[in-house]
């Protein structure tokens, strides 16, 4: 009772502050009146009375502390009164350093924030399945592999075992096109088990979710959509449960459709069940994933798997051996780039927020030197050394978060510049919802957490530093160009060191990334760079056209794109260079040569007369693929220049020869020049008339003269006009495929080029700061130099050296570190050359210069100080 | 101005003195002084930097509240009021001192006999 009275007299007194403090106020008036009666009843002076009575009370102050401790809810109070009293002083004092520091801490805090965004939104958050963390992957550990799928037939043995420990679900790849009877498109199908629903716990956003019952072999097939493909292919048709969709040309019926980013494993469409016929399942391998029961932890299943593993293998013979069973975290689409790419760019972020504090820091010391004599005197009037720190903590806490505040509109304006960019390096990794990015509650939560932690961080040395001194020099110090702030300025120097060499590894790595790209950019692809158009299709299993239909369907559609307006020429292929798709290549044998040099491996394209044309493939020599080449004429071949080179020096020398694919044999009549492959590398090649090698999938290229916006709708529909059940792809232009190609790398080097700069601007700011202070520090002095008939020149070199010196012990540790930067990353990123003396070169000489350009400025003002003008400063 | 014999109060004694004071009139803080000197023949000197902050912490624990008030002077003053736990703390205080000085005293051989 008495316990609850006291909580809430504090807490009145809290938010009653202002009438508490009138209150006291008034009722000290009334006592010291009294004394002072009481004096002048015994004699005195009124106004003699009323000093008696104020010595008599003691420290006024004193009591009023005294009064207040004893009301206070103590540590909020204290909290507030740190704030406020931080607040006040920001205010009153000069803005240009707060400004300072609020201005790069925003840039750095808000980049920061702006990735931890997306990379939650593009890697944690798309994963919409409930308690996510009690799902794992699972899978066969193998002599030879660390983690590889188990068959069909042992994960039914394992989903039986473990039944009580975890719910199994496995899936495999199933269906590829998806058609409504009027058009038919790609869709990655995915056959699952009974198990992966259960597993997964997802809700639908319409119909239901695959249900045991769907299993069974008489059921009708159904198939479950993801929200990607139900508003690609169905229109987002909200009556789409019931409705009949062509998987391979097979109906299905719409059970439900899943929420946005709904996709696993990997990018996936759509969902049946998965029901092996006749001998199928013996070759099958299913990717398994588990939600483990209440209670059971992960190494208990990882046990009983490894077991059972070893017991089905025990009577098998396989030339792999099976050691047990793998148990991992599920990461829903997480691939090993992105998380490579991410890591990266975290360290990235962290250097710059480091970069950004140490400025901070700096900046806060500067600021500090010139309130040394105000702290000298609070802590002579009893103000403790934790008091005063706290309240230059509280500063750089203030300040910290008004920068997190305007991070947060950095963060916002780099994320809308993410979405206009690197957007397609997302499409390109198959990652989801980055049309979704932007900031939310948790981003500001990040921001906040982030600008109390950077603000105790910077906020730390200011206020060891600042509170550390004793009384007497901080008195003494109006005194210019002592030798106390000897310390501070090493500080200083210290944090600017940290500066330049976080922002040369920056730089380096920044630089190198970008010469990387340029690289790519600069390398020939060995084809038309623009004015391309490509389409992928699939003819369907049962085909409305006649028995030749590979050769009919071909001649209905070079026939009939050929002829639309627009389009120049037109051919058929069964891979594009430059994309992973049909990137596989098979073993050749150059004819008359039994030897080991007379084999090799080679991409193997089928190609329409008209394709060299359309991609603007060079013909180096011989002749090309034309309409003599047909079906029942002598097979012929084309090469790439690497594989002819290879085995006949002189090019010509190929022309005649047989090489042999695949227990065939085909007569060279042609060497093309090389095209670079996905991996940018001239893999060598053979292309082979589709007329004598028919193809049921492929792509169309067609050069194009017109728009081809428009043309790509006209393009498809053309297509379907021939057959709706062609699956057709989305119809892409060149440049876009070669964009994708290094998609990875700009985007790297976009982000990493940016703190690059940012890191730089900082280290600037910085450097300046320290600079002019010490030139303002040493005004006086350096106008006695003059006086005494210093050299302008002298003064100059001595006001630059201060900097300097910090710079070029900064560089040094800076080139060390970025040279153990870019070994790292050499591997991840394609063209990336860790001694590429030039980028190393330039991104040292380039930070010199600035650094040494910044110290001229505010030294160039020191020499130029005239000597009556700063004796009299002080 | 200061004399060699006065006593400067221990908190909780002092609590005791300001209890038994408004025990017997509410008081405001210079005459809850002034009477805790008088009541002590002047031995104990009430200085100020304690008894505002030993009012504050007895109105918190809820021993007294205060309220404005005029004097006899018709000047406007903090006046301080006994609560009923104030009331019975002044008894526990009270019969406690007396146990423990009553102690001392026998300790140090002043009164014997008594219990």
């Amino acid at each position: 009772m008495s316990w609850r009275d006291g909580v809430w007299s504090r807490l009145r007194g809290f938010f009653l502050r202002r009438r508490e403090e009138r209150e006291m106020d008034e009722e000290l008036a009334f006592h010291l009146e009294m004394q002072v009666e009481e004096n002048v009843t015994a004699g005195m002076s009124p106004k003699e009375a009323r000093r008696r009575a104020i010595l008599e009370f003691g420290g006024v102050e004193r009591y009023r502390e005294a009064v207040r401790d004893e009301r206070r809810v103590p540590v909020v109070d204290d909290l507030w009164r740190d704030f406020r009293q931080a607040w006040r002083t920001l205010l009153r004092t000069p803005g240009y350093y707060s400004a300072v520091i609020v201005l790069t801490l925003s840039l750095a805090m808000g980049t920061s924030v702006a990735i931890a965004t997306i990379v939650r939104g593009l890697i944690t958050d798309p994963i919409p399945v409930p308690e996510a963390d009690r799902l794992f992957a699972f899978g066969r550990t193998t002599s030879r592999s660390f983690s590889s799928n188990p068959t069909y037939e042992d994960f039914r043995v394992w989903e039986s075992e473990v039944e009580r420990l975890v719910e199994l679900g496995g899936s495999t790849y199933g269906s590829l096109t998806i058609g409504d009877g009027s058009t038919t498109s790609y869709a990655r199908g995915f056959r699952v088990t009974e198990g992966f629903f259960p597993a997964l716990s997802l809700r639908p956003r319409l119909g239901r979710v695959l249900l045991p019952s769907d299993h069974e072999p008489s059921s009708e097939p159904v198939v479950v959509l993801s929200h990607r493909v139900w508003e690609r292919v169905l229109d987002g048709d909200p009556e789409a449960v019931g409705r009949t969709v062509l998987l391979d040309g097979r109906p299905h019926t719409v059970a439900g459709v899943l929420e946005t980013g709904a996709e696993f494993p990997a990018p996936v469409d759509l969902w049946y069940p998965l029901q092996p016929a006749g001998d199928e399942a013996a070759g099958l391998y299913l990717d398994v994933i588990g939600r483990l029961r209440p209670g059971v932890v992960a190494e208990e299943v990882g046990a009983a798997l490894t077991a059972i593993q070893q017991g089905l293998e025990a009577d098998r013979s396989t030339d792999e051996r099976t050691t047990g069973a793998y148990i991992g975290p599920w990461t829903g689409r997480f691939t090993d780039e992105a998380i490579q790419a991410t890591r990266m760019l975290h360290i990235a972020v962290l250097l710059l927020l480091l970069i950004g504090a140490a400025n901070s820091s700096g900046l806060m010391l500067t600021k500090g030197i010139t309130r040394s004599r105000e702290f000298a005197i609070r802590a002579s009037l009893g103000a403790t050394r934790w008091r005063l720190g706290r309240q230059l903590l509280a500063e750089s806490v203030i300040l910290a978060t008004l920068a997190g505040l305007l991070g947060l509109l950095v963060a916002y304006v780099t994320i809308r510049l993410v979405r206009l960019g690197p957007a397609e390096t997302f499409a390109h990794n198959n990652m989801l919802g980055w049309e979704r990015l932007g900031l939310d509650g948790r981003s500001l939560t990040y921001a906040l957490v982030l600008s109390a932690l950077v603000g105790i961080v910077f906020g730390m040395t200011p206020a060891l530093k600042a509170t550390g001194r004793d009384l007497v020099t901080g008195l003494r110090d109006g005194t210019p160009a002592s030798t106390t702030d000897r310390g501070r300025s090493r500080i200083l120097r210290f944090l600017l060191c940290g500066e330049v060499a976080f922002a040369l590894v920056l730089l380096t790595t920044g630089g190198l990334l970008a010469r990387s790209v340029f690289e790519i950019v600069r390398l020939d692809p060995g084809h038309a760079e623009e004015g391309v158009l490509t389409v992928r299709w699939t003819l369907p299993a049962d085909s409305a056209l006649p028995d030749d239909r590979t050769v009919t369907f071909q001649s209905l559609l070079l026939d009939r794109l050929g002829a639309m307006p627009g389009v120049e020429t037109v051919a058929v292929t069964s891979n594009l260079p430059a994309t992973r798709f049909g990137r596989w290549s098979r073993q050749y044998q150059v004819a008359d040569s039994g030897s080991a040099a007379g084999t090799g491996r080679a991409s193997w394209r089928s190609i329409t007369p008209g394709y060299l044309g359309s991609m603007g493939i060079t013909l180096v020599v011989g002749r090309d693929i034309d309409g003599t080449d047909r079906e029942g004429s002598p097979p012929i071949a084309l090469v790439s220049e690497t594989l002819a080179r290879r085995h006949w020096p002189n090019l010509i020398e190929s022309i005649g020869r047989r090489i042999t694919l695949e227990e065939e044999g085909w007569t060279i009549v042609g060497v093309v020049r090389d095209v670079l492959g996905p991996n940018r590398d001239p893999a060598p090649a053979v292309y082979i008339p589709q007329s004598q090698s028919p193809i049921s999938t492929g792509f169309v290229v067609a050069r194009i003269g017109g728009n081809p916006v428009s043309l790509a709708a006209q393009l498809r529909a053309e297509i379907w006009r021939i057959d709706p059940a062609i699956a057709v792809g989305e119809v892409e232009t060149i440049e876009r495929i070669l964009r994708d190609t290094w998609a990875n790398e700009r985007t790297l080097a976009l982000l990493v080029g940016v703190f690059a700069v940012l890191a730089l601007v900082i280290t600037v700011i910085s450097l300046y700061a320290l600079i002019a202070h010490s030139v303002a520090r040493r005004k006086q002095e350096i106008g006695i130099r003059l006086a005494l008939g210093a050299l302008p020149r002298q003064i100059l070199q001595a006001a630059m050296w201060d900097g300097l010196f910090a710079v070029v012990v900064g560089t040094t540790i800076g080139a060390v570190l970025g040279f153990g930067a870019s070994r790292l990353m050499a591997g991840m990123v394609y063209g990336f050359n860790p001694n590429d003396s030039l980028v190393l070169m330039l991104a040292t000489a380039g930070l010199l210069l600035v650094v040494v350009l910044t110290s001229y400025l505010p030294a160039r003002n020191a020499a130029r100080t005239d000597p009556l003008i700063s004796l009299r400063a002080e | 101005m200061m004399s060699t014999d006065r006593s400067d109060l221990l908190q909780g004694t002092l609590e005791l003195l300001v209890l038994k004071t408004l025990s017997l009139e509410p008081m405001h803080g210079w005459g809850i002084a002034q009477r805790i000197e008088q009541m002590s023949s002047g031995i104990f000197e009430v200085s100020q930097g304690s008894l505002y902050p030993a009012l504050q912490r007895m109105k918190n624990r809820g021993l007294i509240k205060s309220e404005w008030r005029v004097t006899k002077n018709n000047r406007r003053a903090r006046y301080y009021l006994l609560t009923p736990a104030g009331h019975r703390q002044l008894q526990a205080e009270s019969r406690a001192w007396e146990r423990s000085s009553g102690a001392v005293n026998q300790v140090l051989g002043w009164e014997r006999g008594s219990a």
